[in-house]
């Protein structure tokens, strides 16, 4: 039995590639469509989690905490019309604050502490020895590079000097994992491109596959003539 | 002419020949060997250490977009849960806190029938989408029913027997986050609790997840497509996991080349 999304991802995919072919009303009615069915979502799911995570609880008269969070959201609101706007700035600071102070009470223990451990360079094993001591090397240069060039030209003064030239050893630093991540982004990018082709070739899929490659080609000929 | 219109289609024909490659390449798949590296099998370990009846608690926050990356290694890691629960009757409670993309990716596993054969309850619950992120994540820690006192189709939280005696991070007995964003507020609000973590996110944070597993703060991670291969070459449950590995491996070949002759095309454009 085929069902509706075996017809309707293939014709979606096919639709968002033919602007390989070239720039066709296809595309046009994709790219918005994208834009109007992940409006839909988000506002379906803002629903539905307003509803299980607000309106349910205070209709068990759960008051606290939860009537906060609803006083909280009807404040955002006022932020529509200029008289009340300041007033939805409470909400937004409160709750950048209580976000701010969480997030740094917990970067404290897991991203400060737990990570402030001393690698050994005279281990047994000497590319781990090799590792370590690039660690070292490479947290000095990116310390240096942050703290000691915060203006044009660095700090004056010697020892200022150290930390200013290791600075710069970072910068080939940056570069080598900054291709890392390009490098990385592609590989996941070839499979964002190659994951939906899984819907043409199987079956309804490239039936729709030749319709598609005939509209192209008639298309094409059209144009053609045309010329 | 000919040549004028070659360079006028340069880029398409680029990209439609990549098409085509991966097309072949899904259509007929080349087994490729596969090497299994160390946060892979301290994933898998992890998973298979889970005390019979011991509750997983597993944040599905991969967005919707990456459903054939990170979202493939998500599947591969529930299957595994899955057969666990089978097996071994441990449980899984699955929510997401992270943004609206990331519950509908969990939305459609949900919806993919990877829990068809549990009893909803007693093997697994679903909380759904309860927004707040990192603030979220830590009323989660010590206590769940601040945050939310229904699951995802309405039923009170103390009717599912699952959900009897567990509201704090440390009831659980493990911890599982799928991401795609930034992994800090999950390290902020989980790490230091006692319970193991494993992490599923992006091939691009596989180093911050080694400092992470080098440091013991978690247990092992797996990232997409070469490592969800890995993956599912240990648990034998196969997957699109092993197919875009090769896809992948394969249409680098191509990519190579692309850019290689890129390059001299364009150095030779320069020259004239």
């Amino acid at each position: 039995m085929i069902e509706l999304a075996d017809i309707v991802w293939p014709v979606f995919v096919l639709m968002a590639w033919s602007v390989i072919y070239r720039p066709n009303p296809f595309w046009k009615i994709i790219q918005n469509m994208v834009v109007g069915l992940s409006l839909a979502a988000l506002l379906s799911a803002a629903l539905d989690a307003t509803h299980s995570t607000l309106i349910t609880p205070i209709l068990q008269m759960r008051l606290y905490p939860f009537a906060i969070g609803l006083i909280l959201g009807l404040m955002a609101l006022l932020s529509q019309t200029e008289k009340t706007k300041p007033v939805s700035y409470w909400s937004t600071s409160l709750l950048a604050g209580v976000g701010t102070g969480l997030a740094a009470s917990g970067a404290v223990g897991s991203m400060i502490l737990a990570q402030a451990v001393s690698l050994k360079w005279t281990g047994p094993d000497m590319i781990q020895n090799i590792n370590n001591f690039l660690s070292w090397i490479v947290t000095l240069c990116t310390v240096g590079y942050f703290i000691f060039t915060i203006k044009r030209g660095g700090a004056k003064g010697t020892l200022w000097g150290v930390f200013r030239n290791l600075g710069k050893i970072s910068r080939p630093v940056f570069m080598i994992f900054a291709g890392y991540s390009v490098g990385t982004g592609f590989l996941t990018e070839v499979i964002w491109m190659a994951g939906p082709n899984t819907y043409l070739i199987k079956f309804p899929g490239y039936y729709i596959v030749a319709i598609g490659v005939i509209i192209v080609i008639a298309d094409a000929l059209y144009r053609r003539s045309k010329k | 002419m000919a040549s004028i219109k070659l360079k006028e289609y340069q880029d398409q024909l680029a990209a439609l020949f990549l098409i085509i490659v991966t097309i072949t390449f899904l259509i007929i798949p080349v087994k490729l060997p596969v090497k299994v590296t160390d946060p892979t099998i301290a994933f898998y370990d992890t998973i298979e250490a889970i005390p019979a009846g011991g509750v997983v608690l597993y944040e599905e926050a991969t967005m919707i977009m990456n459903w054939f990356t990170n979202g493939q290694t998500s599947i591969s890691a529930l299957r595994h849960i899955v057969e666990r629960i089978k097996s071994d009757g441990i449980k899984l409670v699955l929510y997401c806190c992270f943004d609206v993309s990331g519950f509908l990716g969990m939305q459609k596993m949900v919806g993919s029938g990877l829990f068809d054969e549990l009893n909803y309850g007693e093997d697994w619950v679903y909380l759904g989408y309860i927004p707040g992120w990192e603030t979220t994540l830590a009323a989660m820690r010590e206590d769940i029913r601040s945050v939310i006192t229904v699951d995802y189709y309405g039923t009170p939280l103390d009717d599912l027997p699952l959900m009897r005696g567990v509201n704090k991070l440390t009831d659980f007995s493990l911890l599982v986050m799928a991401s795609n964003t930034s992994l800090d507020p999950w390290m902020r609000q989980w790490f230091g609790k006692g319970v193991p973590i494993l992490m599923i996110h992006g091939i691009g944070a596989a180093p911050t997840l080694h400092v992470f597993v080098e440091n013991k703060q978690i247990e092992g991670y797996v990232t997409p497509i070469k490592q969800t291969a890995e993956y599912e070459s240990l648990t034998g449950i196969i997957g699109l996991g092993t197919l875009f590995s090769s896809v992948q491996a394969l249409s680098m070949i191509y990519v190579i080349m692309v850019v290689i002759a890129a390059n001299i095309v364009y150095w030779g454009r320069k020259e004239k």
